[in-house]
């Protein structure tokens, strides 16, 4: 309720600095042009298409990540080896800016969906190892002996003991990993190439149309909310049997 | 049971991952923001480019654009029918900037690409097999002016003889731009070193010289006109006046494709000939179809300066003296041969 209110209040704040002509009208349109270049995107095809493009890099990089991360982080975290002798390169290269590695990635692969997979795949993997890692070193200590007093396989003591337990962490690594890699196929997008909303914010930038970029940026920022609000809801229906969801109650 | 639901929200990941490769990438863009030609990448989920609707000769080449108002006179060709008519389907792939686009076309994902000629020549000397084929539209023009130096109206800054300690905003460091504004105030009498150039967006480059964060903007078409009409005033065409008759697009591939496929580069360059020789009778269509592709009004289009002289051969003395001013301000440090520059039509 609160945070509703206090969006309402910023856009009026935003629709009246702005109406008022003491900001620059052009660089500064009002809420109300802005809702209404939104609204003019929406109806049309090219965003539904550039929005389709986005989506497919997202989810690629990201599944790519899942499949790359969930299973080295159980490894990693349940294996004391492990652990210790990944630590230092797992520290030195998650604080690499995505953004850093993007001329690279041009290098490597131009401006096709390659290149943002790369950098998609890259900057979700690491809050998702880094969670995977934690989640799986915390597994009850009396639930693997007992899993290895039963004589489990290393695969099924992975997914049927590692894994559940884990799953809050991996959970959250998801939700972290998922906003983070929207942003940064956006990213990606509006400064190396290829099609998607970024590509539509630039070309909307050179056709001079800002409110468009601004409803652009606005409609991003919702989706990146909306996915959150959805991952969350999804993780609280998966995992509603687990002892860190009874505590929250 | 409830253990198996994480399975199954796994699983809910990647089939929502699956039906978005599936439901992305196959949909034609239309209007304002199009690119003409399937804008598919290379996915699996994705058709290929020959279907059914093409006849089989035709040879599918990805073409590295940035959809900006110079693209006008490939948009044209594109849609004559000028490449099909030499065996070529054009598959344009957005990019945002010169560099983006050679990086693209010298790691091979696109057999040619659109470039500015000074990023081609800084490409060049640092041993990238990127080399040009044939101009964009043709050489700067003479007369009209669609590059020019900006400063506020109330500005102490009259002319380039004022810039010296000024900070002037440019596209990218080492740019035409940034090279421009060291030649103009050169040729003004100023020391070129004393000039500061400022990294600016084209877009947020008024703003920045409203704001004080600049003291003046090298700026271009759409933005130059945009600027004027709001109060800008223009102390120099620097492009016109230093720079008219010379090349400053080109479309490039590398040496390497053009040695294993000289009839695909030879067809491309007569296609873009032709498209060239036919814009300059028909400038009204070439502002046309910049106004659909860009978004940008058409009354803008109408009234903007195109700023070139239509030319489908390369002005090589243009090239090296362009080339020369680079060595001179810094840019590189010798100037690769002018066959690495430019392929030589053979």
């Amino acid at each position: 309720m609160i945070g509703t209110a206090s969006v309402v209040a910023g856009l009026s704040l935003w629709q009246l600095v702005a109406a008022s002509g003491r900001l620059d009208a052009t660089s500064f349109p009002t809420t109300s042009r802005i809702a209404g270049a939104g609204v003019g995107l929406l109806a049309n095809r090219p965003f539904w298409s550039a929005l389709g493009h986005t989506a497919e890099s997202w989810a690629l990089g990201l599944l790519i990540a899942t499949v790359i991360a969930i299973p080295a982080g159980l490894m990693i975290g349940s294996n004391r080896f492990l652990f210790a002798s990944t630590r230092v390169v797992v520290e030195f290269l998650k604080p690499i800016p995505v953004v850093a590695i993007l001329p690279l990635a041009l290098l490597m692969f131009g401006t096709t969906i390659k290149m943002k997979l790369l950098l998609v795949a890259y900057g979700a993997l690491w809050p998702l190892l880094i969670q995977t890692t934690y989640g799986a070193h915390d597994v009850d200590p009396v639930v693997a002996d007992t899993a290895r007093a039963f004589r489990l396989s290393y695969p099924r003591r992975l997914g049927f003991v590692v894994l559940p337990s884990a799953a809050p962490f991996v959970a959250t690594g998801l939700r972290l990993a998922a906003v983070h890699a929207f942003v940064i196929t956006i990213v990606a997008e509006l400064v190396a190439g290829g099609q998607g909303l970024g590509l539509m914010m630039f070309m909307s930038d050179n056709a001079l149309r800002y409110a468009d970029t601004y409803a652009l940026a606005f409609i991003a920022g919702l989706l990146g909310l909306s996915l959150n609000f959805v991952l969350q809801r999804l993780e609280r229906l998966s995992l509603h049997w687990h002892s860190s969801q009874r505590i929250e109650g | 049971m409830g253990k198996m639901k994480v399975w199954v929200a796994l699983a809910l990941v990647v089939v929502v991952a699956l039906v978005a490769v599936a439901c992305g990438g196959t949909t034609t863009t239309t209007g304002a923001t199009a690119t003409t030609g399937a804008p598919t990448e290379t996915t699996a989920a994705a058709p290929t480019e020959t279907t059914a609707a093409a006849p089989a000769e035709l040879t599918t080449v990805n073409v590295g654009v940035i959809p900006y108002s110079g693209m006008g006179v490939l948009w044209l060709g594109d849609q004559k029918g000028f490449f099909k008519d030499h065996g070529l389907k054009l598959v344009l792939v957005p990019a945002e900037s010169p560099a983006a686009v050679l990086a693209s076309v010298q790691s091979g994902q696109e057999e040619f690409g659109f470039s500015t000629t000074i990023p081609l020549i800084h490409a060049v000397a640092a041993g990238l097999d990127v080399v040009a084929v044939v101009p964009n539209d043709g050489t700067v023009s003479s007369t009209e002016s669609s590059t020019a130096i900006i400063v506020p109206a109330n500005s102490t800054i009259k002319s380039a003889a004022d810039l010296a300690g000024k900070k002037v905003a440019v596209p990218a460091l080492g740019s035409e731009i940034d090279l421009l504004v060291h030649a103009a105030a050169e040729r003004a009498g100023v020391d070129p070193n004393s000039v500061q150039t400022v990294q600016v967006p084209f877009p947020t480059m008024w703003a920045a010289v409203k704001a004080g964060q600049v003291d003046a903007a090298g700026t271009t078409e759409p933005f130059m006109s945009q600027a004027i009409a709001d109060g800008a005033k223009n102390i120099s065409d620097a492009e016109r006046d230093i720079l008219g008759g010379y090349n400053v697009t080109a479309f490039v591939t590398t040496r390497k494709y053009a040695i294993a496929n000289p009839q695909i580069v030879k067809a491309f360059r007569e296609a873009m000939e032709e498209s060239i020789t036919y814009a300059k009778d028909h400038l009204d269509e070439v502002r046309t179809i910049i106004a659909k592709n860009t978004g940008l009004d058409p009354s803008a289009t109408k009234t903007m300066s195109l700023g070139v002289d239509l030319n489908p051969k390369f002005n090589m003395d243009g090239l090296k003296a362009i080339g020369n001013f680079m060595v001179k301000y810094g840019f590189i440090k010798e100037l690769p041969p002018m066959d690495q520059i430019v392929l030589p039509a053979s």
